[in-house]
């Protein structure tokens, strides 16, 4: 049989494999749109917020006004209790809580410094620096304006009272992900995690059935036409995903079409010749869905995407480009979200074409007849 | 018990010819918490690089990036590049952020009307993004105390009442149980109950799916001597123990890792991630009841467990999610012993206070294992739902 004929051999093995039908093409459908489910919304709009108000003045009800107004708090409690934080944290009911000590007025009218404290709970971080940033900005708010007040009561002009208030701003522009959102920034590369572990698991149940039954193709041909079919099969996956379920969610894909076909290409012979090496070690049709599922999360993480990779161990901060998803990630975001050319990407491409080169040689080893 | 110990036996000889298993079982988890612990072991993201472009070149603007550069955070990357080549470096990750001192930063300083620093930040990246603005904002605020009172202190103010003037409300943030804030104990102490989560399902799935489709169901319950309820023990003790250790040592291990973080009795922490493991172990077996496809039924459980921690509500909020994403999350264990884990572990909750999450915990582990067990000896030893793939 020739390459084609080998292909074509592996896509009938496919459309008589249901197993494997569902994960080539209905995983990735179904995780399209089930894994960006909970960050529709895309931020933190309210965080549960507990307000200890120990003051009960003039000033301290001019603060909490301000706190009810920001835009990410949502204030479930008012209390003068301090304990009655314990409670509330106790029963997970609030993530954040802000105390205005007694003293806060009398501190403000005598020109002392007065303080507010602000915490959060550290097992939730983003609702946590979201309430803790929100609520920093009204005091500083009401600061401000007391500032401003006082230095006119000491006579300044205003102008030269406004002068000694925050002299400094810094002005902080979001690009790529204009809205900040949480969504818009972990899902693309999820999908990139979702392209490879569909294909994988998909993959080896194919082939751990024909190892099962003795009918492994083998031969460089077959080889080759497996590899072709199982590319196909991932280019026909990432052009989904990154054309139109990244439209369907609204992220921004600014890249050009011809960039992000080419980096597709290499990717998807990438994981297809990482999927016939498995496919060759596991003998079992479902090795790959018990081994290989729980790896996706590890896989993401050292990915330096999420967890910044400047902050990974020197070791893993290298050895993570040996997983092709590290240069999957990094290479489909700046393409689609940054608008990257492929000069711009030029490192994750050679990575993903050597890491191509070194496992097509393996495979065809590991592929040869008088292996089996 | 001669029943339930020949059980066992076949259990035990099991894994030990079948190597694959034998790692799942035995190898998986400990890697890959090592792995996870590995990956966050520097606790902080740290040195994460801006470019700063210097239009203004003066006195005042070269003082604020040396204290810019301060920040533990961040590291500046000098050099004389324009904006044009400093947005490059952004598109090409080369940094994270551009810093921008526009031209006229200090005349406006000095003249007393604000002046405005611009920060660019990829915020595709968030991590990186949000880190880099809570380091250079605080680095603003100090520069612009700082600038503000010895303003005041030239107009002939003390530095006392100059400091309540240019900031009358000092504001005290930090995050409880966790101060820092520590990656180490927001992620990798949460991303490992997510993997026993997974591998709990897997496991059972593996184990009870293996004998549906070799046909040795039958088998398997003759020499149990015909008792599922003895069958089914003998086959979960094995990887039962097994998970319920690791996850002691990883509770162990995270409490000395970070004892500030945590101030939960770490027996009863113990006790509920059993429940949760149990749980799960519950729910998988009413899949792998219910497909009776050993396929089948590691794809549901993959599908039901493998992206829990994104619905868990531990990363991004259960409020924030739309209605559909939280009814899907109330059905997954690990959500509910997140929040045991945050409220009895991080807050140092009384046992008392978390009782909804435990009572679900159990009410999926009754519910669950009561239905597949009941699947289970209805269908799945009948010849014909034997050998699915």
């Amino acid at each position: 049989m020739s390459i084609w004929g080998y292909s074509l051999y592996t896509w009938k093995l496919i459309f008589k494999d249901k197993g494997a039908i569902l994960l080539l093409f209905g995983a990735g459908l179904v995780y399209s749109f089930f894994y960006p489910l909970p960050y529709h919304f895309e931020q933190v709009e309210s965080v549960p917020t507990i307000l200890v108000d120990q003051d009960n003045s003039h000033s301290s009800r001019a603060l909490s006004r301000l706190l009810f107004a920001s835009p990410n708090l949502d204030i479930k409690q008012v209390t003068d209790q301090a304990s009655a934080i314990e409670q509330q944290l106790w029963r997970g009911d609030v993530m954040a809580m802000i105390i205005i000590p007694s003293g806060f007025h009398t501190d403000l009218l005598a020109g002392r410094v007065a303080e507010v404290q602000i915490a959060s709970h550290g097992g939730y971080l983003l609702a946590g620096s979201k309430a803790l940033k929100n609520a920093t900005e009204a005091s500083l708010m009401m600061g401000a304006a007391v500032s401003l007040q006082k230095a006119q009561s000491m006579g300044l002009s205003t102008q030269q009272a406004m002068a000694g208030l925050q002299p400094i701003r810094l002005e902080t522009r979001s690009l790529f992900n204009p809205h900040d959102g949480y969504g818009h920034s972990i899902v693309p590369a999820v999908m990139v995690l979702i392209i490879q572990q569909t294909l994988l698991i998909g993959v080896t149940l194919l082939l751990g059935r024909q190892t099962e039954l003795k009918q492994l193709p083998t031969g460089s041909k077959a080889y080759f036409g497996m590899l072709l079919t199982f590319t196909i099969i991932a280019l026909l996956n990432t052009m989904y995903f990154f054309i139109v379920a990244t439209q369907l969610q609204h992220y921004s894909k600014i890249g050009h079409f011809g960039t992000l076909l080419a980096f597709s290409i290499v990717f998807c012979l990438c994981i297809s010749a990482f999927a016939l090496i498995l496919g060759r070690l596991f003998k079992t049709r479902e090795r790959g869905l018990q081994l290989l599922l729980i790896t996706s999360v590890p896989m993401l993480f050292v990915s330096g995407y999420s967890w910044p990779a400047e902050s990974l161990p020197d070791l893993l901060y290298y050895a993570r480009w040996l997983l092709p998803t590290t240069s999957g990630i990094h290479g489909f975001v700046s393409i689609n979200q940054l608008g990257a050319s492929l000069i711009d990407v030029w490192w994750e491409f050679g990575v993903l074409s050597t890491l191509t080169l070194v496992m097509i040689m393996v495979g065809i080893k590991l592929y040869r007849p008088q292996r089996l | 018990m001669a029943a339930f110990a020949l059980s066992l036996k076949r259990e035990l000889s099991h894994l030990k010819k079948d190597k694959g298993d034998l790692f799942l079982t035995l190898g998986m988890m400990p890697l890959l918490c090592v792995f996870i612990w590995w990956i966050f072991s520097a606790g902080q993201p740290d040195s994460l690089p801006v470019a700063v472009v210097d239009y203004d070149q003066t006195s005042i603007s070269r003082q604020f990036i040396r204290l810019a550069d301060a920040a533990p955070g961040i590291a500046l990357v000098h050099g004389s590049i324009d904006h044009a080549e400093a947005i490059d470096a952004l598109r090409k990750r080369k940094v994270y952020a551009v810093l921008v001192v526009p031209k006229g930063f200090e005349a406006e300083v000095f003249s007393g009307t604000p002046a405005d620093l611009v920060l660019q930040v990829n915020s595709q990246y968030s991590t990186y993004s949000s880190t880099i603005e809570r380091h250079l904002s605080g680095a603003a605020l100090t520069a612009g105390v700082a600038i503000g009172l010895e303003r005041l202190q030239m107009q002939g103010i003390f530095i006392d009442a100059g400091l309540a003037m240019a900031m009358p409300i000092s504001v005290n943030a930090t995050p409880l149980f966790n101060e820092g804030p520590d990656y180490e104990v927001f992620l990798a102490a949460t991303l490992i109950p997510a993997l026993f989560h997974i591998i709990a399902m897997i496991l059972v799935v593996s184990a009870v799916g293996r004998e549906l489709r070799d046909g040795t169901a039958g088998q398997w319950l003759q020499t149990a001597e015909n008792s599922l309820a003895i069958a089914l023990s003998a086959k979960v003790l094995p990887f039962f123990i097994v998970i319920n250790l690791y996850s002691a040592l990883f509770i162990i291990y995270f409490q000395q890792l970070a004892p500030q973080s945590y101030s939960g009795n770490i027996l009863n922490i113990w006790l509920t991630m059993v429940l949760m493991n149990s749980a799960a172990i519950a729910m998988g077996l009413l899949i792998v009841a219910a497909t009776r496809n050993f396929r089948m039924g590691l794809s549901l459980a993959g599908f039901y467990s493998a992206p829990a921690f994104a619905y868990s509500g531990q990363a991004f909020p259960l409020v924030a999610m739309p209605d559909a994403a939280q009814y899907w999350a109330s059905i997954l264990p690990l959500t509910h012993w997140l929040q045991i884990y945050n409220q009895l572990w991080m807050s140092g909750a009384p046992m008392s206070a978390v009782y909804q999450p435990l009572a679900i915990l159990l009410a999926m582990l009754v519910v669950a294992s009561g239905l597949g067990f009941w699947l289970l000896s209805r269908f799945a030893f009948k010849p014909e739902s034997w050998g699915a793939r």
